[in-house]
């Protein structure tokens, strides 16, 4: 491992422009979470109640820690610090900072090793539409149903029958093909940098989602009446004041929907941590590229709107209503019963019912509009995997003194020699999801919002986040983000606790919730799977604490105490 | 096992929801409240003086 000149600080990167750094922000939190998991955490989960707790996560608990999180990292920045490690550090007296830093570093990278995998389905899925082979499986006469066909395309590897040639592997390997496509593209643009890379995507990308997502959500809003049914009929789903009781009447709650109250806020405070990518320790690391008087009040908020615009307005009036209208409400929960059946299973056939552009409802519809919805959501997941393995490529660069190559090679490797057992093994992206993409979440937010409200203080805090700000964030966020946040945080994980810990802990149940069988085979293999799943994570993390640990030695690291300049 | 879709669509008209009155309102706050911080926060944005942010750091850390 080679060594670096610390004494170059101004080898560290930095955002072109303000409009790219904005649109690479929003490319982070704008994703998969916005058209794909949203509808299904809102259908499965209080569907119109589940929307009144979503706002009101989105203001006590996202808002908040959004610009918690921009001030944590443009304060890092300032004292040469890309990732949370050395942002803790710099928090606080205390040693163990920088280890829970650790945190802020392996998280991003194991949602990234699952979110680049299920970013690369969406890219065959793009390719597999332009080419015609998804409008065959959806034509009337087809044998094989979309279901088949996605259950088939996953399950591509490995089912070598003697030679097959390259266009016959690639063929019987589609899901590994396209995974090593999508993480040679991430790999690549992270390897050219901020300004000359990520910013670039962003600029692109983010223009292209936007107008992707718009025609469809015209297109969709357009259809004609099936059965009396209309697609902005679907649009109840998500608005029907009437079941807003079931947010305190748990009695309610269980004859609408099957859940109690607390699963409906917990589903929409979760959904308010996946769509923001707070938690992730990702904004840290791009406002760590600001400079210490530029704005984070107005800029943070601006990425915030635009997320909830591309989830609230555009991803909300994609699937759901689209499904609704031809397959009604049994169709709408089917497909939202998977958490990818919406996207690869039911919009397939979506398309094949609907006609655009004068063409006639068939397998050319499905090639155009399955081109621009698998597009748009290949652009919005690469944006996303860009943000999450930026931490770990900054780690390597500014603390482990790597070349961006050099560090782009490490994070390569990482998620190809992780990525097996996801690709291979069932179970394992479920299991990684919940403890890095749910819990963990939570987990690495409380951590930063004690050390940052409580131990930094609140009143250093609050002075930090207003520094260069273009707007005076109103001051009741200030008491929310030193008691109401924090609270709600410390509630969260002691419910978690008390209801949850010790059963998933002993692989009682599994993290999606079901009761596990100890004589049912395929029971416990998920068991093994996921078992193996949470070795990995820890090893990983273990890794990193290690090369923490490294760089401490090596005195990268000052406490707060012995910073120069305290903030 | 994947049900196929298609076969859900005679039975899919049980509880199909209609929009009502108060459905339209709390959609379009919602909508109206979304668009309304988009555009005045890029607004705001794009009226600032647009220079490029420069990375601004205190001294290296460590050594």
């Amino acid at each position: 491992m080679s060594t670096t000149d610390y004494s170059a600080p101004d080898e560290r990167e930095q955002w072109g422009s303000r409009v790219g750094l904005i649109l690479a922000m929003a490319g982070n939190a704008v994703g998969l979470g916005n058209f794909l998991r949203f509808p299904n955490e809102a259908v499965n989960n209080g569907q119109g109640a589940f929307m009144v707790a979503y706002f009101i996560s989105l203001l006590l608990l996202g808002i908040p820690l959004m610009w918690m999180e921009w001030g944590i990292g443009r304060r890092g920045g300032h004292f040469g610090y890309s990732t949370a490690p050395g942002m803790f550090q710099s928090l606080t007296k205390a040693r163990i900072a920088k280890y829970i830093g650790a945190l802020g570093v392996v998280m991003p990278l194991l949602i990234v090793i699952y979110y680049v995998y299920i970013e690369s389905w969406t890219l065959g899925y793009a390719v597999e539409s332009a080419t015609g082979a998804l409008g065959a499986v959806t034509d009337k006469a087809s044998q094989v149903s979309t279901g088949d066909y996605f259950e088939t395309y996953l399950g591509s590897q490995g089912n070598d029958s003697g030679f097959l040639g390259v266009a016959g592997w690639i063929g019987s390997h589609k899901a590994y093909t396209f995974f090593a496509i999508t993480a040679a593209v991430n790999l690549w643009v992270l390897s050219r940098g901020l300004s000359k890379g990520i910013e670039i995507i962003a600029k692109i990308g983010m223009p292209v989602l936007l107008v992707c997502a718009i025609a469809l959500v015209a297109r969709v809003l357009t259809l004609p009446a099936e059965e009396g049914r209309s697609a902005l009929d679907g649009l109840n789903i998500y608005w029907n004041p009437e079941q807003w009781t079931a947010l305190y009447d748990d009695a309610q709650a269980k004859s609408l929907f099957g859940i109690g109250s607390a699963a409906i806020w917990l589903a929409a405070a979760g959904q308010i941590f996946f769509t923001l990518s707070v938690g992730s320790g990702a904004i840290n690391t791009y406002s760590s590229y600001l400079s210490r008087d530029d704005d984070i009040a107005l800029t943070g908020l601006a990425t915030v709107s635009m997320n909830e615009f591309c989830e609230v307005v555009l991803g909300g009036t994609l699937a759901i209503p689209a499904a609704f209208l031809f397959f009604g409400m049994s169709g709408v929960e089917e497909a939202a019963s998977g958490s990818m059946g919406l996207a690869f299973i039911t919009m397939p056939e979506v398309f094949a019912n609907a006609g655009v552009f004068g063409i006639a409802a068939g397998e050319y519809s499905v090639a155009i509009l399955g081109t621009v919805w698998f597009g748009l959501l290949f652009v919005a997941g690469i944006t996303s995997s860009l943000a999450l393995s930026q931490p770990t490529m900054a780690f390597m660069q500014d603390t482990m003194g790597l070349t961006r190559k050099k560090a782009a090679l490490v994070v390569g490797g990482i998620i190809l020699l992780f990525v097996q057992p996801v690709i291979l093994l069932d179970g394992v992206l479920g299991e990684i999801d919940y403890w890095a993409g749910t819990f963990g979440l939570v987990f690495f937010s409380t951590m930063e919002v004690v050390l940052f409200m409580w131990i930094f203080g609140s009143k250093r805090a609050w002075k930090e986040i207003h520094h260069g700000a273009d707007i005076a964030i109103p001051k009741i966020f200030k008491f929310l983000m030193t008691f109401v946040t924090p609270v709600l945080l410390i509630g969260m994980l002691a419910f978690w606790g008390i209801t949850q810990a010790l059963p998933i802990l002993s692989f009682e149940k599994t993290t999606g919730g079901d009761i596990i069988d100890p004589n049912d085979p395929a029971h416990m293999a998920l068991v093994d799977n996921a078992g193996l799943a949470r070795w990995m994570m820890l090893a990983l993390f273990a890794f990193f604490v290690v090369l923490v640990w490294i760089a401490a030695k090596r005195g990268r690291f000052k406490s707060l105490e012995n910073l120069a300049e305290d903030a | 096992m994947i049900t196929p879709l298609l076969l859900l669509q005679d039975a899919a008209v049980e509880r199909a929801p209609e929009m009502t009155t108060g459905s339209w309102i709390f959609m379009f706050s919602a909508w109206v409240f979304v668009a309304t911080l988009l555009v005045w926060s890029f607004k705001r944005v794009l009226s600032e003086p647009g220079e490029a942010p420069e990375t601004d750091i205190a001294g290296p850390p460590g050594g």
